[in-house]
């Protein structure tokens, strides 16, 4: 087992950076970076291949490049002899199965935490088209009553029961309408729709904490029904850990790295993302950009930022140079000037300060590919920003290789063979019907001879 | 020669009238080739065997409308071989029954039908003794394919007469030898209704889906035509010389 992950190469000294990986994985860390700049191929993969290496299980959201991410993790999985699980948001894929509530079955389930499950299932797209208000509140008061009946009749909890409790219960259109939209849109995810039945088929987080599976989360990031169906599942995961915590439970750790985060994360659930380690989540986090997070809700840049404890920025845009540099030491400098006058020269120094990674620096980095500003916010003391190379730990034939692969699709559904046509259209033309033909000729031909008398 | 083809032309003329029953003029001037027939109930030999119904004969008034028509006498049905009384019955429910199965084997000269009695109709079917009070009629289809339809004369609605159909096909599957026939195309139902009108009715209730059930036309055979009745007649026949004046 390794001690330390190793993060890439410093550009400065050419040492490699290393971590201690329990202290690496049991932080959150954040990589912002344009697309082809290395965060899911050098940074997402390096952190893949560490997580057998940890006594935790691996829970991967994809909403970018999946085929890619798929055979790697099949790979890893084989080659760690980890059992791998996939889900899959699109109905053509061959996938796992998850019931978002199988972590209230064989316990009392707590109505409240259901409702909290839901509201932070749904927060993500009612706080971007409304903000934060009353109707937030209002709406998780509806989540709470609907669960609190389904749990009160004994009805398994699914989004297709939640829902139907919430229509007989909801008077007023505007009370419940941010989680009840998200409970149809959920609903239509085939793969997370249907309570767990006991099946083979189905991914239980007791299981994969168990065995420390790997989970992949497929889901098409740009598709606005999947956040909903990557956040449910998402949602479930955060609230067995919580009901792990209120009920003693023997802890793992669950590595979760997310690829193109910003549509599974609600401003509510990101606020309290450092308290999630108390409850064994640790979250890694990449997407492109700042902007894209100021898409979401103009805070959710900044409180994520904080919330990690790892930055790594592949192409850092003005307000990230600015963030990074705000961890980077003042250097003091002078600037001599010299004064022509009548009376003569006159020699003045002036004093001016400076951030020790410069701006220069940090466009430099942005146009290298595979290279970032590594920023650590650990708390053994104060750590300067690196300038980080990160090399393939894979070869470039190996990555087109695996991206050019199609994901399983489900097999089609066997269509029984069509029964043979029958009716008298389709009767055997055997030697009984010709011969009943030939019978009937025979009669017509005697009767029309008789009477035409030929 | 002349002679006897005459002689042949009228036997023919008086065994149509004796097997079908009443049959209208012109089908008669047709059956002789177009010639003109008056004169056969003139003769002395045949004026026995045939009689002219027409509105300025005094004693054989029309038997359907103003409609001149044929009919063999006893004497006429006795020398062709058939029985006495086959002709007797004329009255308006009997006729109703006899003028459509004669328009359908009759009126079109490209496709001939041929009447059976119940006895060739059995025979030809392989089956037990069928009903004589139905009528059975072979009719020549594509690629010299000859079939069997058992003739229902419809006088009902269009939904009763849907009814009866099923009712006939039940009876018809009842007997082995004929739902085989029946599953195997050689028997078929014919429906002759009075009215092109209806014709295009049944036509469209045979050929419909009803409920989960196969269109009657798909389940056996069905032939929907016109069969004029004693009422309808005249103007059947008035449509169907213009048709064949064009």
């Amino acid at each position: 087992m390794n001690d330390y992950i190793d993060l890439g190469i410093d550009l400065d000294t050419g040492q490699p950076v290393r971590e201690p990986v329990a202290s690496f994985f049991e932080s959150n860390s954040i990589a912002l970076g344009r697309t082809r700049s290395g965060k899911t191929t050098r940074l997402g993969f390096r952190l893949f291949r560490q997580v057998p290496n940890l006594d935790a299980a691996l829970v991967v959201f994809e909403g970018g490049e999946t085929p890619f991410v798929y055979y790697a993790l099949s790979e890893l999985a084989k080659s760690s002899g980890r059992e791998f699980r996939v889900l899959f948001d699109h109905p053509r894929f061959e996938s796992h199965r998850l019931d978002p509530f199988h972590q209230y079955r064989g316990i009392r389930a707590w109505d409240i935490d259901v409702g909290n499950q839901l509201f932070n299932t749904a927060g993500i797209h009612y706080t971007r088209a409304y903000g934060p208000s009353w109707y937030g509140l209002t709406s998780l008061r509806q989540g709470v009553r609907s669960s609190g009946v389904v749990i009160r009749q004994g009805a398994p909890i699914s989004f297709p029961s939640l829902l139907e409790k919430m229509e007989a219960l909801v008077r007023d259109a505007r009370d419940a309408e941010q989680i009840r939209f998200s409970l149809e849109m959920a609903s239509l995810h085939e793969s997370i729709a249907a309570p767990d039945d006991g099946g083979p088929d189905f991914i239980r987080w007791s299981e994969v904490a168990e065995k420390k599976q790997i989970v992949l989360v497929s889901y098409e990031a740009s598709r606005p029904s999947s956040s909903f169906f990557a956040a449910a599942v998402h949602q479930s995961l955060v609230s067995y850990a919580h009901l792990g915590t209120a009920l003693g439970r023997k802890k793992t750790w669950f590595i979760i790295i997310a690829d193109e985060w910003w549509s599974l994360l609600s401003l509510t659930y990101a606020q309290s993302l450092a308290t999630e380690l108390k409850h064994f989540l640790s979250h890694h986090l990449l997407n492109q950009s700042r902007s894209q997070l100021d898409l979401v809700d103009e805070r959710l840049a900044e409180i994520v930022l904080n919330e990690a404890n790892f930055e790594f920025h592949f192409t850092p845009d003005v307000k990230s140079q600015e963030h990074i540099q705000s961890f980077s030491k003042e250097t003091e400098g002078s600037l001599r000037t010299r004064t022509i006058s009548s009376t003569g020269f006159a020699l003045s120094d002036r004093e001016y300060r400076e951030r020790k990674l410069d701006v220069n620096q940090l466009l430099e980095i942005s146009s290298t590919p595979g290279a970032a500003i590594l920023v650590r916010k650990v708390p053994d003391g104060f750590k300067e920003p690196i300038k980080l190379y990160l090399d393939h730990e894979i070869s470039e034939e190996v990555f087109r290789h695996w991206s050019s692969l199609p994901l399983p699709l489900r097999p089609e559904p066997v269509t029984p063979p069509a029964p043979p046509p029958t009716g008298w259209r389709h009767a055997p033309q055997d030697d009984a019907w010709r011969a009943r033909g030939e019978a009937i000729r025979a009669v017509y031909e005697r009767r029309r001879a008789w009477r035409l008398g030929q | 020669v002349a002679v006897a083809d005459h002689e042949r032309l009228n036997m023919t003329l008086l065994r149509t009238a004796g097997w079908y029953g009443p049959i209208p003029y012109e089908f008669g001037t047709e059956i002789c080739g177009g010639k003109d027939i008056a004169a056969v109930f003139k003769h002395p030999a045949w004026s026995k065997f045939l009689n002219h119904h027409h509105k300025k004969s005094k004693t054989l008034p029309p038997l359907f409308g103003s409609v001149s028509a044929i009919t063999a006498t006893p004497d006429g049905l006795a020398h062709i071989g058939l029985s006495r009384d086959r002709g007797a019955n004329t009255s308006q429910a009997a006729l109703a029954q006899k003028l459509p199965v004669s328009w359908f084997c009759l009126a079109d000269p490209n496709n001939p039908r041929e009447l059976l009695s119940s006895e060739e109709a059995s025979e030809a079917l392989g089956c037990d003794e069928l009903s004589n009070n139905v009528a059975f009629v072979v009719s020549p289809e594509r690629f010299d394919q000859h079939i069997i339809l058992r003739v229902y004369v419809s006088t009902t609605d269009v939904s009763q007469t849907i009814q009866q159909v099923r009712s006939i096909q039940e009876e018809l599957l009842e007997d082995s030898a004929l739902a085989q026939s029946l599953a195997a195309g050689k028997l078929g139902i014919a429906v002759l209704c009075e009215t092109p009108e209806k014709v295009s009715s049944v036509r469209d209730a045979v050929h419909r889906r009803s409920g989960r059930r196969e269109p009657l036309s798909e389940q056996f055979r069905i032939q929907v035509a016109l069969g004029p009745s004693p009422e309808t007649m005249a103007d059947a026949l008035k449509e169907r010389r213009k048709r064949r004046a064009k």
